[in-house]
């Protein structure tokens, strides 16, 4: 057997090995109720604001902490705590991707992703503005 | 094509709205050195730029590629072909599906759009561009979008020359000319990385030159197979082994460029990442473009592999083929693991079409991106970094065709320099380790390697080359990578944010600190500390839809003495309306071995969003009081007395005309404690007939006031009070330090040299042996 082939082999046996543990990473996003179960585990829960609900954002009081409710994928509601500041635009924000864990009845979120519509949109929306004036 | 470009082209410098590019991109009140930036904004203009690289090589080629030029040429044209037809813009029914071939950059708004305006035949007086998006107006947009295209396009080089090459059957002539190709694109694309890196760093406010995203990634993959296949086209170059690997890695940059470009543009990160382009609806049309230039190129490398020349003997474990080969299949490795997590929404959306034709669920097969994106490919990457630092020092002690033993002098050579490098590197990074609070094992490895890497490659430079530049441009390159690697391990373990000062109350177990004290308040005027800083908010200053925020630090040594001061400007963006914030841009402080990065993470609702503060004035509740004079009302923090008439009114607000009978209300409010008095006159007027009212505010209270009628009989009047929340003046400010993040640049810089030198070289080396 060839040096070539032994280096070949453990290579692919290390790529195998190191895709598996990659894959254990991407967890399908999970609910309020199923983060609930292991409250203290960091999970990625991914939702809609609510927008009736108050968002609360004080920052005299503490900028690390903005709070707001969200539902997530089976329309579950519940209170969320950001350990940062509000985002810009927070309020058009289509979807949310929250990372943290449950404590007691609130979600304390230590990162937050969200995706805004899209800029296309938002420039039709525009056109149509110009024109009523 | 340049007459295209050049059509679009003063289409935007002249703004003309008719055409949809034209709006999409700029606007009344773009700056002129940003129009560059916002012709390759879009889809279109960035295709556009790609095509013209690609002509502009194609000129060089036409001189350079002699023999090679028919092949080569042919092939060029062939992706010239495909680039094209993605900016042609033709709409057509292929049966009953409608096909849309390409995004026409010339189309016209009217035929894009449908809205009542296009009626007006006047409806180009009426609209305005869009403009660029402003986190794009940066000097960074303008220089890096054509030197990362330049870098794509000349990824095309090596892997024409590869295809050329496998068709010829010219499996070793197509080494030479290939590699100063192939090293220029290395330098290039490695550049349009990096420049990407410094422009999200300076700003945006993410913090940090680089997030793992994937647009960033699939920049990043192709160039990492490239610089494998440089490598292997070496070893092919001086011994005639890799030349098959070299053929597919090749063949591979050029094809993850086109992946990449099908990322970015067809819509499928959506989600996952920050900076893509929105969907156009060319998803098909990039994926045949993608499969085109994939699989003949593979069938062809199958069919001919038998063809291809390979040494019959082994590498030698002692050789310096052996381990550039080891180094690149390392590249390669890495390169496996980044578009392995990157790709997940393709297989998302591979999943989504497998159980739409099959009918079976498929929803539960999805995935989703890991949680900390980061700390992902850090955790994985760490390694790559470890072995190549090791591996790109240490083996250019070994020489080319060594045999299977090697020989005395040069095993003393290599034992000594190398020896000796590792023992002072374990010495160098024990205590560079204690002193930089570098504490995971893991971290300390690439702490060793780097430094090993540094010192070696260092030492390779003096003693071995002794000052022969036109050599030194490998050791220069693989010093670059042992910097930056120490930059990156520095800057990226060692990030601190300095902004700390509140503690939430919400902590939790297992939240770090990080998590929960990132931002601190700064009320203005009033300074604050903040990790060995005393900071103040000093004001802010509005220049066109930019406002700054001076904000001043002051460092403090132990017995809170002023060391040093300085004064930083994070700003931000207002939208058109001035109603919004738009953007946050950051602000840093730089330092040799360090920079202090900041930027405002929150400011007084009053100030980011005027349409809130509006809704809130038009809802405002007042409530009449009947003052007769000398009587007092009181509000929740002051208390306003009625002093009396005035019938010449110093209201700002009222303008005297004929036949006005005015009269004002002199109030005088005074704080609870009466250490605090101010003045409000609201009017009274009667104009032609009609009672007209004036108000007036103190702005300071949020107090407003309406005078609403008099009784002449009573002598009494009504005023109305309203109270919002007083102005408020604050900023939540965000600031990291990362310490040596210079190195990052500085081994970015040197790698890029190296490149350019090993290239200059070849071209030299070429020319006078053609001489």
């Amino acid at each position: 057997m060839k040096k070539t082939h032994i280096i070949g082999i453990v290579l692919i046996a290390i790529a195998i090995g190191a895709l598996m543990s990659m894959v254990g990473e991407m967890s399908p996003y999970m609910s309020f109720d199923e983060a609930a179960k292991y409250p203290g585990t960091k999970f990625q829960v991914v939702g809609q604001l609510s927008k009736d609900k108050e968002m609360i954002y004080n920052p005299e009081v503490n900028p690390n902490h903005f709070s707001f409710y969200m539902k997530d994928q089976n329309e579950e509601e519940r209170k969320v705590v950001l350990l940062d500041a509000k985002p810009q635009d927070f309020e058009r924000s289509e979807e949310i991707v929250l990372t943290g864990s449950m404590k007691g009845d609130e979600f304390i979120a230590s990162s937050m992703l969200m995706k805004c519509p899209s800029k296309y949109v938002e420039e039709e929306v525009r056109l149509k503005e110009i024109t009523y004036q | 094509m340049f007459a295209v470009i050049a059509c679009v082209f003063y289409v935007m410098i002249s703004q003309y709205y008719e055409y949809d590019y034209a709006l999409q991109h700029v606007s009344d009140d773009l700056d002129f050195k940003y129009i560059f930036s916002a012709f390759w904004e879009g889809q279109e203009g960035s295709f556009m730029l790609w095509i013209f690289w690609h002509a502009i090589l194609g000129f060089v080629l036409m001189r350079t590629a002699k023999e090679w030029e028919a092949p080569v040429l042919s092939i060029l044209s062939l992706i010239q072909f495909f680039l094209i037809s993605m900016i042609v813009g033709l709409y057509f029914y292929f049966g009953d599906e409608f096909v849309k071939l390409g995004s026409n950059p010339l189309a016209l708004t009217r035929d894009v759009r449908d809205a009542p305006i296009f009626a007006n035949p006047n409806y180009v007086q009426f609209i305005n561009g869009n403009g660029l998006n402003p986190l794009l107006q940066n000097y960074w947009m303008t220089i890096h979008p054509p030197t990362l295209f330049l870098g794509f396009s000349s990824v095309a080089i090596p892997y024409i020359y590869a295809i050329a090459g496998l068709w010829t059957g010219k499996h070793k002539e197509w080494l030479k000319p290939v590699l100063p190709w192939a090293l220029f694109s290395c330098a290039i694309l490695g550049t349009g990385i990096m420049m990407g890196g410094a422009w999200a760093y300076e700003a945006l406010s993410f913090g940090g030159y680089w997030a793992w995203d994937p647009v960033e990634n699939m920049s990043l993959v192709p160039w990492i197979v490239l610089i494998a296949g440089m490598h292997t086209a070496l070893v092919a170059n001086s011994t005639g082994y890799s030349i098959k690997s070299t053929y597919l890695f090749f063949i591979m940059s050029f094809v993850l460029i086109l992946y990449s470009t099908f990322l970015t543009r067809s819509g499928v990160l959506g989600d996952t990442s920050v900076h893509a382009f929105t969907e156009m609806g060319m998803e098909w049309q990039l994926v045949i473009f993608l499969m085109s230039f994939f699989l003949p190129p593979i069938g062809l490398l199958i069919w001919r592999r038998k063809d291809i020349p390979s040494p019959k003997r082994e590498e030698s474990l002692y050789s310096r083929e052996f381990w550039i080969f080891i180094g690149a299949l390392v590249l390669i490795f890495s390169s496996i693991l980044i578009s392995f997590t990157t790709s997940i929404p393709v297989y998302n959306r591979i999943f989504d079409w497998f159980g739409g034709v099959s009918g079976i669920d498929t929803s539960s097969w999805r995935r989703r991106p890991p949680i900390d994106v980061i700390d992902h490919y850090n955790r994985y990457q760490l390694w790559i970094g470890v072995l190549i630092a090791v591996l790109s020092s240490a083996a250019q002690y070994l020489r080319y065709k060594e045999g299977s033993k090697m020989a005395d002098s040069q095993v003393k050579k290599f034992v000594l320099n190398i020896g000796f490098a590792a023992i002072l590197t374990s010495i160098i990074s024990f205590g560079v380790a204690y002193f930089s609070n570098i504490f995971a094992w893991q971290y300390k490895l690439l702490l060793w390697a780097s430094i090993f890497s540094v010192l070696v490659n260092v030492n390779y430079l003096l003693s071995v080359i002794k000052g022969n530049l036109r050599l030194a441009g490998s050791a220069t390159a693989h010093l670059g990578i042992g910097v930056l690697l120490m930059g990156v391990l520095f800057s990226g373990v060692n990030k601190d944010f300095v902004s700390r000062g509140f503690m939430d109350t919400t902590m939790i177990e297992g939240l770090t600190e990080e998590d929960a004290d990132k931002n601190i308040l700064l009320p203005k005027g009033l300074p604050t500390e903040m990790s060995g800083y005393l900071v103040t908010y000093l004001g802010d200053e509005i220049d066109g839809f930019t406002r700054r925020f001076n904000v001043n630090y002051k460092k403090l040594d132990d017995d809170k003495q002023v060391v040093e001061e300085f004064t930083l400007q994070p700003n931000i963006l207002y939208n058109k309306l001035m109603t919004k914030v738009a953007a946050s841009n950051p602000d840093t402080k730089h330092y040799l071995h360090k920079d202090i990065f900041t930027h405002i993470v929150g400011l007084p609702i009053s100030e980011v969003d005027k349409e809130a503060v509006k809704e809130e004035v038009d809802t405002l509740v007042y409530t009449p009081h009947i003052l007769g004079q000398g009587d007092t009302i009181f509000t929740s923090k002051n208390y306003v007395i009625f002093n009396g008439f005035n019938q010449r009114p110093t209201n700002k607000e009222y303008e005297a005309r004929e036949g006005d009978i005015p009269v004002a209300a002199d109030l005088i409010v005074k704080s609870l404690d009466r250490s605090k008095l101010w003045r409000a006159e609201p009017v009274y007027l009667v104009r032609e007939s009609f009672g007209v009212s004036i108000d007036d505010q103190i702005e300071e209270l949020g107090l407003k006031f309406k005078f609403t009628k008099v009784d002449p009989k009573a002598r009494k009047i009504t005023i109305e009070v309203a109270e919002t929340k007083p102005r408020q003046e604050y900023i939540v400010l965000q600031a990291i330090l990362f310490p040596w993040i210079n190195l990052v640049w500085l081994g970015t810089i040197l790698g890029i040299l190296g490149l350019l030198m090993s290239m200059t070289h070849r071209i030299l080396s070429k020319r006078s042996k053609a001489n």
